[in-house]
């Protein structure tokens, strides 16, 4: 369920996120969820994919998003 | 500057739109498929790759997940893909996440440390390799050039005076 709000997004991805207590410990980072659980974050998403996806085939279980506007966030100026 | 540095591989620009835009040519693959994908070269996306829609269509790659990034027109909420990389030229392998965009991008992550030239009059974005090691080349291939000479000269000696005896 988790998983299916992350990936819908938006609104009530972030009252999830509330709903959990995310945003009270780590907002603006990027955490790795299995389920309701944070299994890891990071201020860097690249560093915290590296540690969670080493290959492309592992862990379908997880799934990666923000809390609150990252501190280090991706930047596309077009 | 320019007499320091020797040109590598290199890459084509793009004119699908005007002026025409440099180009890199990566492999993409996810678990089950493979894609060869000519991103635009985007210095303004500090990121590493953004795979287009009609990439992750062929690839049918599944999200991992949704971030929120920063765009010109403002934030907005885009899927991340787990996917691999390989870029022989650039001995670039590995596995990252791509966000999903309109189309495909490759950003400062994956330009860093790298030194390269943006020929917009021949347009080619290319590789740079320091002119001390292009040089060394050189010498090495020109060394090896006269051994040979001298190894064949030696070997025409002899069959020269075999055939006199």
């Amino acid at each position: 369920m988790v998983r299916e709000i992350v990936l819908r997004g938006g609104e009530e991805k972030e009252e999830l996120l509330e709903a959990l207590g995310l945003h009270s410990k780590f907002l603006g980072q990027y955490v790795a969820l299995r389920g309701f659980s944070v299994v890891d974050h990071d201020a860097d998403l690249y560093r915290l994919a590296e540690r969670i996806f080493p290959d492309t085939e592992a862990q379908d279980d997880l799934v990666i998003t923000n809390v609150g506007t990252p501190k280090k966030i991706l930047t596309v100026e077009i | 500057m320019a007499s320091q540095i020797g040109v590598g591989k290199c890459w084509g620009f793009k004119d699908d739109e005007q002026p025409p835009y440099p180009t890199i040519e990566l492999t993409v693959s996810s678990a089950d498929r493979k894609a060869t994908i000519s991103p635009k070269v985007d210095t303004g996306f500090n990121g590493s790759l953004a795979i287009g829609r009609e990439a992750v269509r062929k690839m049918r790659l599944t999200a991992r997940g949704t971030v929120l990034i920063r765009a010109a027109t403002g934030h907005s909420e885009v899927p991340v893909y787990a996917v691999k990389i390989h870029q022989p030229d650039l001995a670039l392998s590995l596995t990252t996440l791509a966000i999903g965009t309109e189309r495909s991008l490759a950003g400062r992550k994956l330009l860093e440390n790298r030194t390269w030239l943006l020929d917009c009059e021949r347009r080619r974005f290319c590789i740079t390799t320091p002119k001390s090691a292009t040089n060394r080349l050189l010498r090495q291939a020109t060394r090896f050039s006269r051994e040979l000479q001298g190894r064949g000269s030696k070997i025409r000696r002899a069959s020269k005076r075999s055939q006199d005896r």
